[in-house]
């Protein structure tokens, strides 16, 4: 992946972000310009710049465990972040005066449509699930793999499959209203992502090839580290709903 | 020493006569008397039933004490033993010491084991368990048994300690 | 006339404790067909590999354990969100965090081949030889998750009552005790409340042993410590397991201070007799855990005689107050025959016998003969299919039937009695193969053994064919009753 071009993306992100964020705090209804909105943007942007700019994007091709905790970073801490930070809000906010208004009209209104049926909460985890599942299917990982562009569009869909998934709990509105729902939510979500952890972590072969082949690092053997992988994927991973869970729950 | 059947009658014996109150209590369910009426009687039922219980648990259990296993309590009661029995267990086999031992004398089994938790027990020629003791690694456990009746006695592994659990059978020879 | 409940607080807390119970009873019912393979396996009807008999083995006892448990604290959750402002929040997270733990255990024992024993006594996990290390820290990792999700739940139940009644000394009625009645009486809490305070002040203490169990081995795992004692860990696994699964069966009792009184017409107060005996249990209750480690005889004499003592002196207020309390609250009082109340009763009955099965299995000399024979298995599964169980599923049954409106049917009357005697007949011929000195987990049993396994096949039907049905009636309830929940 280039990683020029992702760092300017990234910084013309925090940019906009910031600009937004100080024009809308100077603003009387500026309570939506809070600290910790700036701070997670800003740690978001670092997550992901360490996920796809450091030395694990680097190994990620040897290292099927690397590529995961790549993975991991972007599902699971940028991409909640990000939601909490309210991007698109304060980006529009950053734009230069002609352009804030500009999209506008039909189009942004059936996006805004689509957008609203996707964050039902049993599409989202529905269709995130589905996301996540397929590109594990070896054909398509090890095509990922294989090609940049296409590993490009699996790191774009599946930071969007998380968007979506936490979206109905963290993002704005809030779909997920009583606490019952939000434990359905999360439970749902931590045992699909936690089973398809260990069936990785206790496959009796490896599952793609593309590690099969990939020289040996870290004195690991292919299989042991695809072993590390499914661990990585699933202990730290459903931890996270659980700290979800105490997050997010509100007193009832 | 003590005969598992025996438990069993006892636990069945003890097992009507619960089942006895119990369906009579159901019986008597269906008719209705003011709870005025019933609580002060239970009340003074359950007070009498503690002034009888807590007795005879004390009872039974300062009783049950001569039947304490442990090597210097068994000692006590049949005398010190006249042969010790190494036994190692491992999984999944067992190590004796010997594989011979007289009847009517008591005998020490010292215990331990390698690697995880066992326990050995002794199965008479009948099928019954007699005697038992934990195999801990890192530990030795002194089991003393008299054995009252000659023959050929299994040894069988009692604490779950794998996949070959179950496997862990050896013999012992009663003359 | 049905039963009426008393309008709860919070509807939320309705909902969730209906997430709780309904999970627990899904689990349960797999985790039953589990435990048919395994009677059929012992039966010699359908052998099974022993590599898929100990998994089976090991995911059906803490499956069972999790299920059973988490059915019980959402049941009392109901109750207690009656009388108590109860954070759903919290109650929430301990679900959560709770069956994510029940996941690891499922994939570590169907997908990683961990067949160490729901008891994972150390050192099988990392010696198993037919599972790899990662599927025994999984299924660790698990229990810690179950663990902290327990830990939430008794904090939460903890928090709420001392906040209510202002101090741990007035939720426990020490003022009342001592006072042998006389003072303290105007704000007693209700039974189910001190009951469930109880469970939560040593369900604490069970989870800071499991901890002090799990930590070391996982550090053992790393290779940062050596290998924890085999005495202290034993020592430590069951003061956590055995306490963890004891509490159960008094989470469960809560449920029936509440919905008996429904059946019977009469009150359950907080009277001298009832508080005197949760203390008691709260003192009891950590001491019979030492009934586990009998044979281990270089564990200190004092510490096997405290088990007997603990294991002796648990039952009396458990027999005097609660289940004779509950008796002499039916004698005479036109008791109404239904499901719940029959399950109830069902369960009044069970935890007195498996309770004498227990008497004599933790005395000592018989324990000597009797230690991992099946006559332990035989008492516990009376003490829950019989006990905790009968009762959570009294309630789970109840309440959805108070919500949903549905009225009582003689035909679910049957159902609950075929369980009754379905299950009475199962745990007879697990006593039975203790007497006949069968050892429990074991996958192979010898031809002599299996006629006994083959004889509980019957019952089990028996006990199939009342579950299915109340599970057939519970589902049809299920939709309107959470519909009537969040109203």
């Amino acid at each position: 992946m280039d990683r020029w071009g992702i760092g300017i993306a990234l910084l013309a992100g925090v940019w906009l972000y910031t600009a937004g964020w100080a024009r809308a705090r100077q603003r009387a209804d500026g309570s939506l310009a809070t600290r910790k909105r700036l701070l997670a943007y800003v740690t978001a942007t670092a997550v992901i710049a360490i996920a796809l700019m450091s030395a694990i994007d680097t190994f990620q091709s040897r290292l099927f465990s690397i590529h995961m905790l790549q993975h991991m970073l972007l599902v699971y801490l940028a991409a909640p972040l990000l939601l909490l930070s309210r991007p698109a809000t304060f980006w529009r906010q950053g734009l230069p005066a002609g352009l804030r208004t500009w999209p506008t009209g039909v189009r942004e209104w059936r996006a805004a449509e689509v957008l609203s049926h996707l964050a039902r909460p049993a599409v989202a985890l529905g269709l995130s699930t589905v996301i996540l599942w397929l590109w594990h299917i070896p054909t398509a990982y090890d095509l990922a793999l294989e090609n940049d562009v296409v590993h490009a569009l699996e790191h774009l869909t599946f930071f969007g499959a998380f968007l979506l998934y936490w979206w109905p709990l963290i993002g704005s509105p809030s779909r997920l209203t009583t606490n019952a729902a939000r434990t359905v939510y999360l439970a749902g979500g931590g045992a699909q992502s936690g089973f398809l952890g260990g069936i990785i972590t206790f496959s009796p072969r490896v599952l793609y090839t593309h590690y099969l082949n990939a020289p040996r690092t870290g004195g690991l053997s292919a299989l042991a580290d695809q072993q590390l992988a499914g661990v990585v994927m699933w202990f730290p991973g459903v931890l996270i709903y659980g700290l979800a869970a105490a997050l997010t729950m509100t007193g009832e | 020493m003590i005969d598992p059947k025996l438990v069993f009658g006892v636990l069945v014996a003890l097992g009507l006569v619960w089942t006895g109150v119990w369906g009579w209590i159901l019986v008597g369910s269906q008719q209705k008397a003011p709870d005025t009426e019933v609580g002060p009687k239970a009340a003074a039922l359950r007070r009498r039933l503690f002034y009888l219980f807590l007795p005879l648990a004390v009872v039974i259990f300062v009783a049950s004490m001569i039947w304490l296993p442990y090597p210097a309590a068994r000692a006590g009661i049949v005398g010190q033993p006249q042969l010790s029995v190494n036994v190692t267990a491992q999984q999944w086999s067992w190590t004796l010491g010997q594989t011979e031992v007289p009847s009517r004398v008591p005998v020490e089994f010292v215990v331990t084991a390698r690697d995880v938790n066992h326990s050995l027990s002794l199965y008479n020629p009948q099928g019954q368990l007699v005697a038992q003791v934990q195999a801990m690694p890192g530990y030795t456990n002194r089991l003393i048994h008299v054995f009252d009746q000659p023959g050929t006695y299994t040894i069988r592994c009692l604490e779950f300690c794998g996949i070959a659990h179950h496997d862990m059978v050896a013999r012992l020879t009663v003359k | 006339m049905t039963a009426r409940i008393s309008q709860p607080a919070n509807g939320a807390v309705l909902r969730l404790a209906l997430v709780y119970m309904a999970t627990g009873f899904v689990v349960f019912l797999l985790m039953g067909l589990l435990g048919l393979l395994m009677r059929l396996d012992h039966g010699g009807i359908l052998v099974l590999s022993a590599d898929w008999f100990y998994r089976i083995m090991t995911l059906h006892g803490s499956g069972m354990v999790a299920a059973s448990l988490l059915a019980a604290m959402g049941g009392l959750a109901a109750v207690l969100g009656q009388t108590l402002r109860l954070s759903t929040r919290w109650l929430a997270t301990a679900f959560v965090v709770y069956f994510l733990g029940a996941g690891f255990v499922i994939i570590a024992t169907l997908l990683g081949g961990f067949g160490g024993g729901w008891t994972a006594l150390h050192q099988l996990p990392f010696k198993g030889f037919t599972w790899g290390l990662w599927a025994a820290l999984a299924m660790l990792v698990g229990y810690l998750f179950v663990a902290v999700g327990f830990l939430i739940y008794c904090w939460l139940v903890l928090y709420t009552t001392v906040k209510r009644y202002g101090g741990l000394h007035r939720v426990l009625a020490w003022r009342y005790l001592v006072s042998g009645g006389r003072q303290g009486a105007d704000s007693l809490p209700g039974p189910s409340e001190i009951a469930a305070s109880v469970v939560a002040i040593v369900g604490t203490v069970a989870v800071l042993a499991g901890a002090a169990y799990l930590v070391p081995l996982f550090g053992e795992a790393a290779g940062l410590v050596g290998s924890l004692d085999a005495l202290v860990a034993k020592n430590l696994l069951f003061l956590f397991g055995h306490t963890l699964v004891n509490l159960n069966i008094y989470l469960a009792a809560g449920l029936v201070y509440a919905t008996l009184p429904l059946y019977t017409g009469r009150e359950w107060k907080t009277t001298w007799p009832v508080t005197l005996a949760l203390n008691l249990v709260l003192l009891l209750v950590l001491l019979p855990y030492f009934h586990h480690l009998y044979q281990d005889f270089v564990q200190a004499l004092p510490l096997h005689i405290l088990g007997q003592i603990g294991s002796y002196g648990v039952a009396l207020p458990a027999f005097l107050v609660t289940i004779f309390g509950g008796l002499s609250m039916i004698y005479r009082s036109g008791f109404r025959w239904s499901v719940p109340s029959i399950l109830m009763v069902a369960g009044l009955w069970g935890w007195t016998f498996g309770g004498l099965g227990a008497l004599l299995d933790s005395t000592i000399g018989i324990n000597q003969v009797m230690h991992n024979t099946l006559w332990v298995p035989a008492h516990f599964h009376t003490y829950y299919l019989l006990g905790a169980l009968a009762f959570a599923w009294a309630y789970l049954y109840h309440l959805l039937g108070e919500l949903s409106g549905a009225s009582e049917s003689r035909l679910g009357s049957l159902a609950a009695w075929l369980y009754g005697i379905g299950g009475a007949g199962f745990i007879l011929t697990f006593f039975v193969s203790g007497a006949a000195s069968v050892p429990r987990r074991y996958a192979v049993h010898i031809p002599e053994w299996q006629v006994y396994a083959q004889a509980s096949v019957p019952f089990v039907l028996v006990l199939m064919l009342g579950i299915g049905w109340l599970a057939v009636a519970m589902l049809g309830r299920f939709a309107q009753a959470w519909q009537k929940a969040g109203a």
